[in-house]
């Protein structure tokens, strides 16, 4: 069995949320309480964390703030932070790790003072923007269901004019699905370079998927983002709005196993580890971490607590076996089973779980669209337009 | 029977229209350098539904022992054994598209 080394460490710094967005899935009441991840906690937590056989020197290591909105604390609690991890490296022995940190926050709260700690600190910053407020705030609002696009713009203003460099993570929602040129260009007027495409399974009221009764518009939205995205990369190949999405198929789809190895780190036990503000912890998936669960010891996917236990019992506990051993079996039938592995790693547990409640499974709708339909959208795409050239260039032999 | 199950075709479509696409004056520059050392690391946080790929080269400098050995207790062979090289590691939760080498 593979176990780590670990990568990334999600800390749940707070639960405490200033939005309401309906498509969340931290629940309201968790959103509402300030608990927040004492920092006396760290010592303890990251030197179990540090000195295990899983923390590699081979591997940087991201501590990511998430789970909740991180800027509701002030700059005090994170300087404190940062500072405090810096202590317990040096204390390791016979090791050098190294680590740095990022955050991924709603933007209501980014002013001068939160830049000069992402600078200070070289923060990796992740913002969450739906786009144009017709969409923006039909699903990202604060408590009191004022939307928040204002707010949103006016930060992507000013990390632009510190020079922040940050991501946009874009959740997809039927109003999304209805405009993909106005989505586009939104982040194109705005200067924005890297964009994510967060299609979720389910949005607040509906009752049933909203991705599994939207497939067709799923796939228009899709295919007309992607001819956007293309007519301007091939106007503007050095400075393009970058849709990840896009940008990591098309290399999927260039590259298979055979010539550069694609692995899935929710896959790999303690390659992700996820902390609630209690110490309690979950591996595979972050979004495991507050995942209930019917299937195995208690109702959680917790596998412990990195106050009064360590990573080594945890991976020894009979619940990790059971979780580890479904998700690698689901691992092996969509390898086995599904065209598209190569273009994915089977790197969807929690979806798998959410959707079919086990782990031992294959295709789930949110794989469907995030990785088969994107695949099905750009060869579609590229063939067209292959199509038309050759079709141009007999033209030109024909002319000749 | 599963979509995937169903298109077959879809290996084949693919390798045939990325061999046209390198070989097209007008859409071979989307493609990566195949030449490049560089490793994209594709990933999305955990906001973005658990979809964080992570790539390595294969082509090595030296170093594939190494990474093997990385994962503990590794008495038996991974699923998709990770390749050597100068990893990149990508941008945190947030998604980065930046490559960055690991220290």
């Amino acid at each position: 069995m593979r176990i780590g080394p670990i990568e990334y460490i999600y800390v749940q710094s707070t639960s405490l949320c200033n939005l309401n967005c309906n498509y969340c899935y931290l629940s309201e009441a968790e959103r509402k309480q300030a608990n927040n991840f004492p920092l006396d906690a760290i010592e303890p937590v990251f030197t179990k964390l540090f000195m295990s056989p899983f923390a590699s020197e081979e591997k940087r290591i991201g501590i990511v703030w998430h789970i909740g909105e991180p800027l509701l604390l002030p700059v005090s609690y994170y300087q404190q932070f940062i500072q405090k991890v810096q202590e317990v490296l040096k204390t390791i022995p016979n090791k050098r790790l190294s680590v740095d940190f990022g955050l991924q926050t709603n933007g209501v709260n980014i002013n001068d003072e939160w830049c000069d700690f992402f600078k200070t600190y070289d923060i990796q910053l992740g913002l969450s923007c739906d786009g144009p407020s017709a969409i923006q705030d039909k699903h990202r609002i604060n408590w009191n269901k004022i939307g928040t696009s204002n707010k949103v713009t006016q930060a992507i203003k000013t990390l632009q004019a510190r020079g922040i460099d940050f991501n946009i993570l874009a959740t997809i929602t039927p109003e999304t699905l209805q405009d993909p040129r106005g989505f586009f260009s939104y982040f194109v007027e705005h200067n924005i370079d890297k964009v994510g495409l967060n299609f979720v399974r389910k949005v607040a009221a509906q009752e049933q998927s909203f991705l599994e009764n939207n497939l067709q518009k799923c796939r228009n939205f899709l295919e007309d983002l992607f001819t956007l995205y293309l007519e301007e990369r091939l106007k503007n190949p050095t400075q393009h709005l970058r849709i990840q999405n896009f940008e990591n198929m098309l290399y999927y789809l260039q590259f298979n196993n055979q010539d550069r190895v694609l692995f899935n780190r929710l896959t790999i036990p303690l390659s992700t580890i996820s902390i609630d503000h209690q110490g309690n912890v979950s591996t595979f998936d972050p979004q495991l971490l507050s995942t209930p669960n019917a299937h195995y010891e208690g109702q959680d996917f917790l596998l412990g607590n990195l106050l009064t236990g360590d990573l080594d019992q945890m991976i020894h506990s009979s619940k990790f076996q059971a979780i580890h051993d479904d998700i690698q079996a689901g691992l092996t039938q969509c390898q086995t089973e599904c065209e598209y592995f190569d273009c994915c790693n089977a790197c969807l547990p929690a979806s798998k779980y959410g959707e079919h409640r086990t782990f031992r499974t294959t295709e789930t709708t949110q794989c469907r669209v995030t990785v088969q339909m994107v695949a099905d959208t750009i060869l579609k795409d590229l063939q067209q337009r292959l199509s038309a050239e050759s079709k141009l260039k007999s033209l030109k032999l024909a002319c000749c | 029977m599963s979509q995937s199950l169903k298109s077959k075709k879809f290996h084949t479509l693919r390798q045939q229209v990325i061999e046209e696409v390198e070989n097209s004056s007008q859409l071979s520059s989307i493609l990566h350098d195949k030449n490049s050392s560089d490793a994209i690391i594709c990933e999305y946080g955990p906001a973005f539904e658990s979809f964080r790929p992570r790539e390595e080269h294969l082509p090595t400098f030296g170093r594939q022992n190494k990474l093997r050995l990385q994962g503990v207790d590794s008495d038996s062979k991974p699923l998709n054994q990770p390749a050597a090289v100068q990893p990149h590691l990508s941008g945190p939760a947030c998604d980065s598209f930046e490559t960055r080498q690991t220290k």
